[in-house]
């Protein structure tokens, strides 16, 4: 029997700054997982976020209009929980966990909702954990549920991961059928 | 390799209806898991609510008092709250609006609703823009508080109807 989870495509991000993970939307599905994982940043790198901005599926660019609001909570080992929370801004931001370099190498899922739909917002759930680095006193597990929506009706054909010095990032999309 | 996420039953709403109905008389009893899938659901009338309800064995939406709730509320505008509530009569997922993007997306999974002895178990993830085009999402769950069995969700609003959506109904192969 078929199954509805269905594998798109895999993406091995080396060496890159802010990569564009192209031609993963399309009308055959109206929702996507996005898997996330072997993350390593460049030396020096540390805490840094996975912002997203999408990729306007017409012009082929990434979308930085003002458009992208965002939502998520980071649950700290070693502290009591943070709220980060964005309207308005050029990409949806600070939702979706740390990244980092060496053990702090973290994972995760990304829902995506509609994003081929021209007639539509695009909107984004998912989960993450990964090491909160803090100075002086070593790393820590935290954990984010995030939610986001990029507020434009346009059709969207993939997504860009805004971090300007990736050493590995592996990525496998999947429709959800 | 056989697949493990098999679609059960799908409903695409392009008119107007006053409820849908994701299992009942196409449940299919095969899966210990179940996994539901909803996006870009609009409604007709603005600010009012998109409500779930278990639906029992003669294919009827169970209205008694007896959904518990325990929700995170995360949203753009204002710190994020915990809410929760129990001897509900539904389980509420959003008040939505008829503004432009106005809707509501999520993945729920169902558990326990093949066994006539355990209560109907549900997690929710969601990302909605609710009335006021706010980004807001209750992450948690709610449990239907009676032993018996479920076939599914009925999805309905609090009055008028839903106008629009894609849902879904998989069974988790083994």
């Amino acid at each position: 029997m078929a199954t509805n989870l269905q594998f798109i495509k895999s993406v091995e991000v080396r060496s890159s700054a802010n990569p564009e993970i192209t031609d993963i939307f399309s009308d055959e599905y109206d929702v996507y997982k996005i898997y996330y994982t072997k993350i390593d940043l460049g030396t020096g790198f540390v805490n840094a976020w996975a912002n997203l901005r999408v990729i306007n599926a017409t012009t082929g660019t990434p979308d930085a209009t003002s458009n992208y609001d965002s939502a998520g909570q980071m649950l700290y080992a070693h502290s009591t929980s943070g709220d980060n929370r964005y309207t308005n801004l050029t990409a949806i931001t600070n939702a979706f966990a740390y990244m980092n370099t060496g053990p702090g190498n973290n994972g995760g899922e990304i829902t995506v909702y509609s994003p081929f739909d021209s007639g539509s917002y695009t909107f984004f759930g998912g989960q993450g954990s990964s090491a909160f680095y803090q100075i002086g006193s070593g790393s820590y597990n935290v954990a984010s549920k995030s939610i986001g929506v990029h507020k434009v009706e346009q059709s969207n054909s993939g997504l860009q991961i805004l971090i300007s010095d990736i050493t590995t990032m592996d990525i496998a999309v999947y429709g959800v059928k | 390799m056989a697949g493990s996420l098999i679609k059960i039953y799908e409903e695409i709403v392009t008119s107007a209806v006053s409820s849908v109905d994701l299992g009942g008389a196409n449940w299919d009893s095969s899966y210990d898991v179940y996994m539901v899938k909803f996006s870009n659901v609009t409604v007709t009338t603005d600010s009012t609510i998109l409500y779930a309800r278990v639906l029992k064995s003669d294919n009827t939406a169970d209205s008694t008092a007896n959904y518990d709730r325990a929700l995170t509320i995360l949203r753009s505008d204002t710190n994020f709250t915990d809410t929760g509530s129990t001897n509900q009569t539904e389980f509420g997922i959003e008040i939505l609006g008829t503004a432009t993007g106005e809707s509501a997306n999520g993945i729920f999974y169902l558990f326990n609703f093949n066994n006539a002895s355990e209560y109907n178990f549900c997690t929710t993830e969601m990302s909605n823009l609710d009335n006021a085009s706010r980004l807001i999402a209750g992450q948690g769950g709610f449990v239907h508080t009676i032993n018996q069995l479920g076939k599914g969700l009925q999805f309905f609003m609090s009055s008028s109807t839903i106008a629009g959506g894609i849902f879904t109904l998989y069974g988790l192969n083994k």
